[in-house]
């Protein structure tokens, strides 16, 4: 919109004046994003208990996907459900709160716990030692594998994949697993593709971009559902269990995670939310309980 | 003090950092040819490639980028049979070339995400152009046609120049603009410095940190393409006034 | 071929007013969001691009920083960074959500843009205007609400609402916080069922030409009324001549 009024003879030096105002003004930019992010940085949360702030308000905030079936996700009526869901609801109850659901994404689901953002979160979520650095974990709620989702006809086994190029989701623990179980056998580095969305990932596989596409198996499971072109190769490279994320070193919250957990094992309330989902008859997937809640006495 | 950026993922972010740059300057330079072109054949006076133009035009910048490169990388391959997909987007001598090139694992995503970025940015450019154009005094053209001049002689010394003088400023924010959206190429998997930020975050899990370096990264490349295009502007100025003959 | 149309017809509604429980949503959201950022971003630029013509240099060096940054990050970073920021943190009484933290980058990112364009309008005021005002009187605010703003804003109304549909199409990347807009609509409708994996051309052509039948449209609207608004202009100087 400016150039018209710019036209005209003899405004070079007049122009690298303004380039070099340009400049300082760049330079100030760039300051000022840098002590946003120093400022931002100073205000990290305090020492208090979460149980002391869950007690006060009578409120637990859980951290929650909704872009996870059959873990969570959000139904065609536009209901939260899921065995997470269904698992932050039995944990509220237990520990006598009023549940606030807060939507979490893969990024989001670990700095959100880092800043105070949510007090759990439910979503999902591998126990790595890597992740164990930043937020600690309650005890072992969910067991699953990772294997490869393929083109059906293709392969019948994860270990034909080895010299493939595979799918991932960006960040995800598939990603070292299958790297050091191609080094363990002796293949060569693999190729390993990283999406941001599973739709976009399917979209690969079902193209022939990639040869196979590694995720928890509940999670393949439920995006390969009836779909008969595609099939889930048998066992897996990455055998993974499930914890509820807390704030790092908070252990009276997590004494107090881990013991509703142990409640509602023994009192049959998981069990009743894993028939729901994975062995019932109005089962989403069918996914066998390969584990149990330790209990302590 | 900076404990969260490991080599690892400083790694990461230099490869994004060049991919980055590298989309940019081959959207930018592809999307002015291809702007100039389409916005010159809007002036011409053969009816369907003007009208042709116009339509290019608004159809490809009132349709958001983001739509376009999701298009052309995840729903275009479907239009093909599913057994020869593989064959004509991801496995044959012209993309395993590309691949070993570039080092992508999958050369025809960013393929996509470019003809996405071209054709939108593109469209903007050419109606700039045009615009540019019209800035120019039509005794210009009348005197130099009078003198002789072609209709080649006159676009390549008169409206070329003219134009792209005229709109310069305005195509200086249009291809910051485009700097700015190849952000949107992660979503079709192109390991650009957006994918990079998001792999480091997902790996180290300090958020904030990586964000804002991310957005001090994408400053400093706006800054520098700032400067630079200001340097070009300042070039076609300097050089006013000098006819050429043709 | 009768598939797709069937299932284009039955997804249709998802795409112009949202899925069930995700409502509004689909195009709906798309230009709530739009009107939000622009609208609320307007007010924020009129501020900020005045301040930019401040005498106080640090003001608008503040000013030219806000813009300078805002503009410098693609939106789709900004999102992601002020949703981190906002977190489920309670702003003004409303817990904080997707849709929250998306408003509050979309309206940073528009105003950028905007305050850009009210300061170079601002300055474009003829100095003889401004002087003949002083003249009559007067104060410096009554010059600058009175004269230059308006006078900014007239002149600049064609680049402001080109702004505004620029902005409407910009939504599209809420997607990455999953915001229910027409882009993420079309996300949810192509994974709601495996089966779907045939309709991605259908569907993404059909979002296509949502954004495209509303930013032409737009366009078109807003190039008629600003011919009108010239022909207003011209009685209007006329009247005063006479």
């Amino acid at each position: 919109m400016r150039w018209p009024l710019r036209r005209g003879r003899g405004h070079s030096a007049w122009r690298q004046g303004r380039a070099r105002r340009r400049w300082c003004l760049w330079v100030a930019a760039l300051a000022v994003t840098s002590l946003a992010a120093a400022c931002s940085n100073d205000s990290e949360s305090g020492a208090a208990s979460t149980l002391d702030t869950v007690r006060e308000t009578g409120q637990v905030r859980v951290g929650v996907r909704n872009d996870n079936p059959p873990m969570s996700f959000i139904d065609g009526a536009g209901a939260w459900i899921g065995f997470d869901i269904d698992l932050a609801n039995a944990m509220a109850d237990q520990l006598r709160s009023e549940l606030v659901l807060v939507p979490v994404t893969s990024t989001t689901r670990i700095s959100f716990l880092q800043e105070g953002r949510v007090d759990m979160t439910i979503a999902s979520m591998n126990h790595t030692r890597a992740r164990d650095e930043s937020i600690d974990f309650s005890i072992t709620y969910f067991w699953d594998n990772q294997s490869f989702l393929v083109r059906a006809g293709t392969y019948s086994s994860i270990d034909e994949l080895i010299g493939q190029r595979v799918a991932a989701n960006a960040g995800s623990s598939a990603i070292p697993s299958w790297e050091d179980y191609v080094a363990e056998r002796g293949g060569s580095a693999p190729e390993i593709v990283q999406f941001d969305d599973k739709l976009a990932a399917m979209q690969a596989l079902r193209d022939g971009a990639v040869e196979g596409y590694s995720e928890d198996n509940v999670t393949l499971l439920s995006l390969a559902a009836g779909d008969p072109d595609l099939t889930l190769l048998p066992g897996g490279h990455n055998p993974v269990q499930f914890g509820i994320g807390m704030p790092e070193n908070d252990s009276a919250w997590r004494d107090q995670v881990n013991v509703a957990l142990q409640e509602l094992w023994i009192d049959g309330t998981y069990a009743a939310i894993y028939d729901r989902w994975f062995e019932g008859p109005d089962r989403i997937i069918d996914l066998p309980l390969d584990g149990e809640i330790e209990v302590w006495p | 003090m900076i404990d969260w950026l490991t080599p690892e993922t400083l790694n990461l972010l230099a490869h994004g950092v060049a991919v980055t740059i590298v989309l940019t300057l081959i959207t930018s330079a592809s999307s002015f040819v291809v702007g100039v072109v389409i916005g010159t054949l809007r002036l011409t006076d053969n009816r369907p490639l003007r009208l042709g133009a116009g339509a290019f035009v608004e159809v490809f910048r009132n349709i958001p980028a983001l739509i376009q490169i999701i298009f052309w990388a995840f729903a275009f391959p479907s239009l093909f049979p599913q057994a020869a997909r593989q064959a004509i987007f991801f496995d044959n001598a012209v993309v395993n070339w590309l691949g070993a090139v570039t080092g992508l694992s999958l050369p025809y995503y960013a393929v996509a995400a470019c003809i996405g970025l071209v054709l939108n940015t593109s469209a903007h450019l050419a109606e700039l152009f045009r615009a540019g154009v019209g800035t120019i005094p039509k005794e210009h053209v009348d005197a130099a046609r009078t003198l002789g001049a072609g209709r080649r002689a006159v676009f390549w010394a008169i409206l070329l120049p003219g134009g792209v003088r005229a709109a310069f400023p305005a195509i200086t924010t249009r291809l910051i603009h485009n700097m700015k959206n190849t952000a949107l190429v992660s979503f079709v998997a192109v390991p650009d410095l957006f994918h990079a930020v998001q792999g480091s975050i997902t790996r180290s899990f300090r958020a904030i940190e990586f964000l804002t370096l991310a957005a001090v990264l994408y400053l400093l490349l706006a800054a520098a393409m700032s400067v630079l295009l200001r340097q070009i502007d300042i070039r076609l100025h300097r050089g006013r006034g000098r006819v050429r003959t043709g | 071929m009768s598939e797709q149309a069937d299932f284009l017809l039955r997804n249709l509604p998802n795409l112009l007013i949202g899925l069930p429980g995700h409502r509004p949503g689909g195009l709906l959201m798309s230009l709530l969001l739009a009107v939000v950022g622009v609208g609320i971003g307007f007010a924020v630029a009129i501020v900020v691009g005045s301040a930019h013509t401040s005498r106080s240099r640090a003001v608008r060096w503040v000013a030219a920083g806000y813009v300078q940054v805002f503009r410098g990050v693609p939106l789709i970073l900004l999102l992601l960074i002020v949703h981190q920021l906002l977190g489920s943190a309670t702003v003004l009484g409303v817990v904080s959500t997707p849709l929250l933290s998306a408003f509050i980058a979309l309206v940073l990112y528009s105003s950028s843009y905007q305050a850009d364009i009210i300061y170079t309008g601002l300055r474009t005021v003829p100095t003889n205007l401004v002087d003949d005002a002083r003249l009559m009187g007067s104060t410096r605010w009554e010059v600058y609400g009175h004269t230059k703003l308006p006078y900014s804003l007239r002149v600049m109304q064609p680049a402001l609402t080109g702004q505004a549909i620029t902005l409407f199409k910009d939504t599209s990347v809420v997607v990455i916080l999953g915001v229910a807009d027409l882009t993420t609509s079309a996300r949810i409708v192509l994974g709601s069922d495996v089966t779907n994996a045939p309709y991605w051309v259908a569907t993404y052509l059909t979002v296509g030409l949502l954004y495209f039948v509303v930013a032409f449209g737009l366009s078109r609207v807003a190039r008629r009324g600003e011919k009108r608004l010239q022909r207003a202009d011209l009685v209007h100087s006329l009247a005063k001549l006479g």
